[in-house]
């Protein structure tokens, strides 16, 4: 027996909002506290320690490398949105080109992450080194786990088992990806904000 | 959304994705700036680092929000729930701040540390020493 969940496609009167899209909002509110903390206890190590900047200077925190991995994040949030608009369009081959683009830069940073963190081990510098990784850990380690929660996702949407939903329920399973967008985005946009603070101010 | 109507999203979306890249480029070329040389700048040499470069961050945020997200035309559930969601925040933000402002001023130690180039190792305060020795610490 099939059971209909409502407002997967139509909008809520009262919400204005297919159900779905309310709870990724709900949840990425909930988000911005979870960062905002962190964010928080960033500035009151960071201004409560006169020697923060020479740990800083010591880290050779790698600019190059974190400034191709933001091009590398705003390039899969663009074929993101383009995979969506595919739907849109009504073209599964081209969601899934689009797609397989977002997945290949998600592994692109995480690879480049991982060079970056080796590189900070080889040099003796771990999280109980001093607030300064600690901070720098934590903070792109928490967003590196939310590229990987993003991977899993869109990649369980770029399969056929993911994306099967396209043959009975095309409006459904592009409101699903909307959703996954949203997601996406907001771990962009996280970057935008960590790495100028961690690595350039 | 009709098919002209996509189209010029698409124009959109590609135009926010080189603004993005472009300040990008921008973000790192103003963390070379020496701020600190123009003295002839009102405020601290930090106040403008900041503000520059938060500045950018938030144009960037703006952009990657209100296109890609699509907050620009959305939901006023979505524009509630956000901003209650974003006022929490500054208030969880200025609690710790507004303490620590006042416990650097507190702390006798703090003043003598600032400006220092070397190690120093933080000497253990006093009340910490007095519990040690009655073992109820």
């Amino acid at each position: 027996m099939d059971i209909e969940i409502p407002y997967n496609v139509e909008e809520r009167k009262d919400t204005g909002l297919y159900n779905s899209k309310l709870g990724i909002w709900l949840f990425l509110a909930s988000e911005i506290m979870l960062f905002g903390a962190l964010f928080s206890t960033y500035i009151i190590l960071r201004t409560g320690d006169p020697f923060w900047m020479m740990h800083v200077k010591e880290a050779h925190l790698n600019i190059p490398l974190a400034t191709i991995n933001t091009a590398v994040l705003i390039l899969s949030s663009v074929t993101f949105v383009m995979s969506w608009v595919s739907l849109k369009l009504k073209d599964l081959s081209k969601f899934k080109f689009y797609m397989g683009i977002t997945l290949l830069c998600s592994i692109i940073f995480l690879v480049i992450k991982y060079f970056e963190y080796t590189s900070k081990f080889d040099a003796g510098h771990y999280p109980w080194t001093h607030n300064f990784y600690a901070v720098y850990f934590t903070m792109t380690g928490l967003h590196g786990l939310h590229i990987i929660g993003g991977i899993i996702v869109n990649a369980y949407f770029w399969l056929p088992v993911g994306n099967k939903m396209w043959n009975t329920e095309p409006e459904r399973f592009t409101n699903r990806i909307e959703v996954a967008g949203l997601y996406w985005h907001f771990v962009d946009l996280v970057w935008i904000f960590l790495f100028p603070s961690i690595y350039l101010l | 959304m009709s098919s002209h109507n996509i189209e010029s999203h698409i124009k959109v979306y590609w135009n926010v994705f080189f603004a993005l890249l472009a300040f990008t480029v921008l973000t790192v070329a103003v963390s070379y700036i020496p701020f600190e040389e123009y003295t002839f700048l009102p405020f601290s040499p930090i106040f403008w680092i900041l503000f520059v470069g938060l500045t950018i961050a938030c144009i960037k945020g703006y952009l990657v929000s209100a296109y890609f997200m699509h907050l620009n035309d959305e939901s006023s559930t979505i524009y509630y729930t956000l901003l209650i969601s974003v006022i929490f925040l500054f208030v969880l933000l200025f609690i710790p701040l507004s303490w620590r402002a006042s416990a650097g001023s507190h702390d006798p130690n703090y003043e003598q540390y600032v400006g220092q180039d070397n190690y120093v190792i933080f000497k253990e305060p006093e009340h910490h020493k007095k519990h040690d020795d009655h073992g109820d610490y």
